[in-house]
């Protein structure tokens, strides 16, 4: 065997080995964030496991909670420049409704020119902030989860500088 | 950023408005007792509501707040009881831990709908003492502990002067 056949050799099990490397900081089983069902304000049933592999964001929100309409502008600006990260809003307060959900989305888009255009769903039985919103905790929270379904970063509340914090923390994992 | 959460604000606030718009019963003088409470204090609130229906029940609806955080705690409801001279009222103990005001509105039941009403000024800050932890600051409330453990040094010196001049003496 020639030395040049040695080198090719070798340097193709390096490329191999950095491949099988990136592909192992994906991991194929879901971590510690609690998993959950929802069926979208679209009507599709979704599980959070299935974006196994992506930087998600769970909005933990209410409509009638004021703090959560301050919310959507950050999470608009994370839509738009982070076209990999999957947005998820759950509406947790139990006496809203799908229709309650939708106005506030038909009213953003007719007033403001802002599409909420991520996916959005009612937390129908409270299973969901049971799981994410601990007692004396409020929303909005804001969750953001790994490629490999760890809980990366948490953030409770709204303040002014939410986008900026966010974008750090998804600039950091992505 | 500044204007579009002018926007939103004024959204939220045509959000609110375009409910009470459309509400038949009209709530009247609403009292809050206490005005201003505290963290975790017991509240009554009495309000006058008349609608030309028959009014069936009336929901309250109080939702807690920090504005320091951002955060706001899930709305719960108690059913008014009816009075003698026909207002409403009800009981509730405030929940959330850090909260410096609430929201409240009103879903009236009357013949075969449900009317919620929402108002922008149906809004109570709370009192001073509730900024500053209310349920942990019980020392505070006691006149005998403002100064708790001085009494004993003064005790210790005195002791100590007393044992210093006793020895003198000797």
């Amino acid at each position: 065997m020639k030395i040049k056949d040695i080198i090719t050799i070798a340097i193709t099990l390096i490329m191999i080995s950095f491949l099988t490397g990136c592909t192992n900081n994906v991991s194929k089983e879901w971590g510690d964030a609690p998993d959950f069902s929802l069926k979208t304000l679209k009507g599709e049933n979704i599980k959070l496991s299935d974006f196994l592999g992506k930087v998600i964001i769970i909005d933990l929100m209410g409509v009638d909670c004021q703090f959560c309409v301050y919310m959507m502008p950050v999470l608009r600006y994370i839509s738009e420049n982070y076209t990999d990260v999957v947005i998820i809003s759950v509406d947790v307060y139990q006496y809203e409704t799908e229709a309650y959900l939708q106005s506030y989305i038909d009213a953003f888009k007719e007033h403001l020119n802002m599409d909420l255009d991520w996916i959005f769903g009612m937390d129908s039985n409270g299973s969901i902030s049971q799981e994410y919103i601990a007692e004396n905790e409020g929303v909005p929270k804001l969750v953001i989860i790994d490629q490999n379904g760890n809980i990366y970063y948490t953030k409770n509340g709204y303040t002014p500088n939410a986008q900026t914090e966010i974008s750090n923390k998804l600039d950091e994992i992505i | 950023m500044k204007t579009k959460l002018l926007l939103i604000g004024i959204l939220f606030l045509g959000l609110c408005f375009s409910n009470f718009a459309i509400a038949e019963p009209i709530v009247g003088t609403v009292t809050i007792d206490p005005a201003e409470p505290i963290l975790k204090s017991d509240v009554t609130l009495t309000a006058e509501i008349t609608d030309t229906n028959q009014v069936s029940s009336v929901t309250l609806w109080i939702k807690e707040c920090d504005e320091n955080t951002g955060l706001c705690d899930d709305p719960f409801s108690i059913v008014m009881s009816r009075g003698n001279s026909g207002e409403y009222s009800a009981d509730f103990t405030l929940e959330f831990n850090s909260a410096t005001f609430f929201d409240y509105w009103f879903d009236v039941e009357s013949d075969d709908n449900t009317t919620t009403i929402k108002d922008d000024s149906y809004t109570v800050e709370y009192g001073t003492e509730s900024t500053n932890g209310g349920d942990n600051g019980g020392s505070d409330d006691n006149g005998d502990n403002d100064s708790p453990g001085f009494e004993l040094i003064a005790l210790f010196i005195a002791v100590f002067a007393a044992i210093m001049i006793y020895k003198k003496k000797r």
